[in-house]
């Protein structure tokens, strides 16, 4: 009950703009300062596979999340039905999607451990020990 | 058959006895997902059907199934099997093959974004259709002559490729030996090399620019070919165009003798409502036969009930009425 009533603020918070920015995020250590929104684009189209020497392990949440949502709107610029063709074709070609996370504690969790990884989360969840490399705007 | 029920136990049975249920993922579309080695286990295939005046055929054709994985940071393997025209009625006359192919297989080593190396058989990196000419990935059953017409469609040899600073990519290819299934190529050949290089002009806009050379086995000849491409892509609307120029050296003559062809498309794909899709090629090849000049319009339509499936039919207007082709077909991932 309690995870139905924090769904539904949610959803409250972003349909009213309450909610913070999306922010995406790397490992302190990550050498990544700082990425273009079209960079990101490529990174988690996987058409992008190095970011200043490093490879990239993009995160995603799963589909449906309202984050990603966002993302899949205003990164990738795709909606649903060309993102399976997209992926169709990438999945002949050899390339997998990027990892699918279950929730943004798992993603911070991710990007803390693995090298190279970036992930997203909404700017209220983030912890001191991440570093902000792009900030997107609902 | 055997060469099938060998297939069948490499690529499904055998995983499923070593891998334990919980490291085993499948997607409907996506394959099975192995994630002890990293890798994905997947394939397609396909039926189709054709019609014209003069011709008839029904064919099960590309079974193919393939494993590929990133086992380590900067490497990658995949290799493709086919089962090419599995089982064919053409005007009448039934076929059933058992040849297995190696449709694609290769390792790949991801140096930096801009070098990336790619060995072995692999689809020659030309243009914008033959990359996708999977049956599954294609608008239209048929393909435009650019893409059968003017290199060969696999290369067994060397790519190198990688995306350059200010919207650029590029790949070059060679290939100095035997072919790795040589004989299902659309043309014989073992000594090719070329190249393209892409440039994106915004999100939308891409525009790419080709040439090459190789020679064929038999008969034999020589051909150097150019090529350009440009796609635009919106939502719903997907407008595309090739144009591929080709020289002909035919060394089999008494003399050598020096031809041309010449071919282009232009097309477009419109989202009609949801897993709809009307499109409209328009084609044309000319070389030095009189009885090879064409100019094809082909009206087909692509429905996509679900993502990993298409259904397609298609009509090809020709000048001449007997050449006119209906063609459908079927196609699921797996």
């Amino acid at each position: 009950m309690g995870g139905v009533i924090v769904a539904l603020l949610t959803a409250l918070a972003v349909a009213v703009g309450w909610a913070g920015d999306i922010v995406f995020i790397v490992s302190k250590d990550s050498d990544i300062e700082g990425i273009t929104l079209s960079e990101l684009r490529k990174i988690y189209l996987r058409e992008k596979e190095f970011v200043g020497g490093q490879y990239a392990v993009p995160v995603n949440l799963p589909a449906g999340n309202p984050i990603r949502k966002v993302v899949e709107r205003k990164v990738l610029r795709m909606d649903r039905e060309e993102l399976e063709l997209y992926w169709n074709r990438k999945y002949l070609d050899g390339t997998e999607p990027p990892v699918v996370l279950s929730s943004e504690k798992a993603v911070k969790e991710f990007v803390r451990k693995v090298k190279g990884a970036i992930g997203y989360v909404d700017e209220d969840n983030l912890e001191e020990d991440l570093k902000v490399i792009y900030r997107l705007k609902r | 058959m055997r060469g099938l029920k060998s297939l069948l136990f490499l690529f499904v049975f055998l995983p499923l006895l070593v891998f334990s249920q919980e490291t085993l993922h499948y997607v409907p579309g996506r394959g099975l997902r192995i994630q002890p080695i990293k890798s994905t286990l997947g394939g397609y295939v396909t039926v189709s059907y054709e019609r014209s005046d003069i011709h008839e055929s029904f064919e099960l054709d590309d079974l193919a199934l393939l494993i590929y994985g990133h086992p380590l940071e900067r490497f990658k393997y995949f290799l493709e099997l086919e089962l090419d025209d599995l089982y064919s009625v053409k005007n009448g006359k039934k076929r059933f093959k058992k040849r297995i192919d190696i449709e694609r297989g290769y390792i790949e080593f991801l140096l930096s974004e801009a070098f990336k190396l790619r060995a072995g058989r692999f689809i020659t990196p030309v243009g914008l259709w033959n990359p996708i000419h999977i049956n599954v990935l294609k608008w239209t059953t048929s393909d435009p002559l650019t893409a059968t017409e003017f290199f060969p469609k696999f290369t067994t040899g060397l790519e190198v490729f990688g995306n350059l600073p200010s919207d650029f990519s590029y790949s070059m290819f060679a290939q100095n030996n035997r072919g790795i299934s040589e004989g299902y190529n659309n043309f014989l050949t073992r000594k090719v090399i070329g190249g393209e290089l892409r440039k994106e002009l915004g999100e939308n806009l891409k525009i790419g620019l080709n040439g090459g050379w190789f020679e064929i086995k038999e008969p034999e000849e020589e051909l150097t070919f150019f090529g350009t491409n440009i796609l635009y892509r919106v939502p719903k609307l997907e407008l595309s165009a090739e144009l591929m120029y080709a020289i002909e050296k035919e060394k089999y003559l008494p003399e050598t003798r020096w031809s041309y062809r010449l071919s282009y498309y232009a097309q477009g794909v419109y989202r009609v409502f949801r897993g709809n899709y009307a499109i409209v090629r328009y084609g044309f090849f000319k070389d030095k036969s009189d009885l090879r000049h064409y100019r094809i319009l082909t009206l087909g339509w692509n429905f996509r009930p679900v993502y990993y499936t298409a259904f397609k039919v298609e009509y090809q207007l020709r000048r001449k009425k007997e050449l006119s082709t209906f063609l459908t077909s079927f196609s699921w991932m797996f």
